[in-house]
């Protein structure tokens, strides 16, 4: 409903649990990477983008609104607790 | 072994029957052409309905003008099931708030339709109105999955209960709508349509439950339902852009966003609905909704329809209800010229 809007937060891994960092670091490093973003489940789902400040050549990461769930998962606990409303991300 | 024989009696003879000296027959026959002649009145009357373009063929009649409603309540999962059925259609109000609004806004959605178009449900056939509710934890969001309608509790920051929103409820069910009709796809010129499409019949929902004239509403989507840090609206329709603080809705094709989010880039044929319904004044829904309604089932809008290709629709559509040189054309033209879509 409200797409043109955004919550954004950072998640610093160093300030994690190092197995929880470790899994984490590992499910983002299988992301798709700058790939092009699929097709929503339904109209109105979440989406999230997902970039790395320290590797920006990566590009971003668009995920559906499932697929923020196992090992990813405190991301999407990130967001919620620390995030911030913003306008929609502006392709680059 | 004689094997029992099965016939359908043809109305002729029916009709020779109900004249026989026995009379027993004659009112076995009767009864019989009574209710043939109410199955073929009926299926004569839905026949003469058309439903969506993608929707199945009638195949038995339904008297239309009435919602089939059945609220669900999820309980807080977030599997795309039904859930518990709380509330079913003729049943009274509960203690559940966000199910009665849920009810309620099913119903104004569905009264809309089938009282400005004659459109029976979402699918012009009828088709039942799911609602679930209580769809995940502070869920900050209501979604429409092709099947039925899920609302959130919402966060109590972004968005509040979900089902507060009769315009959202309104916005949800016209992707159905569109589902049903042009398909357009989600991403894209043809994504924005779908999500303004949702929008502009969405916003006339709330004016038709609430009373509210083109010159009387806010022309606000999401008013009800946003919290602080979104306040006062999610998107204008007049003023697109200026929602909210972080609104980044444009309002012409100058501020078009190649390859934006299908939310952002709608505040164009947004805006171009609102221009049309405010110059020709009284209920949005007296000209410039059957307009937008007759261009969103018009064969020639495809599921990767540009915005051109909708604006020229809805001129030759207004061309065709009302004239090729009536104020309604004027106004539509003049709308897609002042958001910069050109014709």
């Amino acid at each position: 409903m409200a797409g043109n809007v955004a919550l954004g937060a950072e998640l610093d891994t160093a300030q994690r649990p190092p197995e929880e960092a470790a899994r984490l670091e590992t499910a983002v490093d299988g992301l798709p990477w700058g790939a092009p973003a699929g097709t929503p489940p339904h109209p109105d789902a979440f989406r999230y983008e997902l970039d790395l400040l320290d590797q920006p050549d990566r590009g971003i990461a668009v995920l559906q609104e499932t697929e923020l769930a196992g090992d990813l998962e405190p991301l999407r606990v990130q967001l919620k607790e620390y995030g911030v409303v913003g306008p929609s991300r502006r392709p680059t | 072994m004689h094997e029992p024989m099965r016939c359908i009696l043809p109305a002729s003879l029916l009709d020779k029957l109900a004249r026989s000296d026995d009379e027993a027959v004659r009112a076995a026959a009767l009864d019989a052409l009574a209710l043939d002649t109410r199955f073929r009145i009926a299926r004569a009357e839905s026949a003469s309905r058309t439903g969506g373009r993608t929707a199945a063929p009638v195949t038995f009649a339904r008297i239309g003008g009435e919602a089939h409603r059945t609220i669900y309540d999820k309980k807080n999962s977030t599997t795309q099931s039904f859930g518990t059925v709380v509330r079913a259609e003729g049943q009274p109000a509960v203690q559940d708030v966000a199910v009665d609004e849920a009810y309620d806004g099913l119903g104004n959605t569905y009264d809309y339709y089938w009282k400005i178009f004659g459109r029976d449900s979402i699918d012009g056939q009828g088709r039942p109105l799911h609602g679930c509710v209580h769809f995940g934890r502070d869920y900050p969001n209501a979604f429409w999955d092709g099947h039925a309608m899920f609302f959130g509790d919402g966060d109590g920051q972004f968005l509040t209960r979900t089902t507060a929103g009769i315009d959202v409820i309104g916005h949800e069910l016209t992707h159905g709508v569109t589902q049903y009709e042009a398909n357009l796809v989600y991403s894209g010129q043809s994504g924005a349509l779908n999500e303004s499409i949702s929008d502009v019949f969405g916003i006339q929902v709330k004016m038709m439950a609430l009373g509210q004239t083109s010159e009387s509403s806010d022309w606000l989507i999401g008013a009800d339902i946003v919290g602080p840090q979104l306040a006062p609206a999610l998107r204008s329709m007049k003023d697109p852009g200026h929602a909210n603080p972080h609104d980044d809705q444009p309002a012409d094709m100058d501020g078009y966003v190649p390859e934006g989010d299908v939310h952002t880039n709608s505040g164009i044929p947004n805006r171009a609905f609102y221009l049309v319904a405010s110059k020709l004044g009284g209920n949005a829904w007296d000209a410039a909704g059957p307009i937008w309604y007759a261009a969103l089932r018009d064969n020639r809008l495809n599921s990767t329809a540009t915005f051109q290709e909708f604006a020229r629709l809805t001129v030759a559509n207004a061309q065709q209800l009302y004239g090729h040189q009536s104020g309604q054309v004027d106004a539509v033209s003049a709308a897609w010229d002042t958001v910069k879509v050109p014709l």
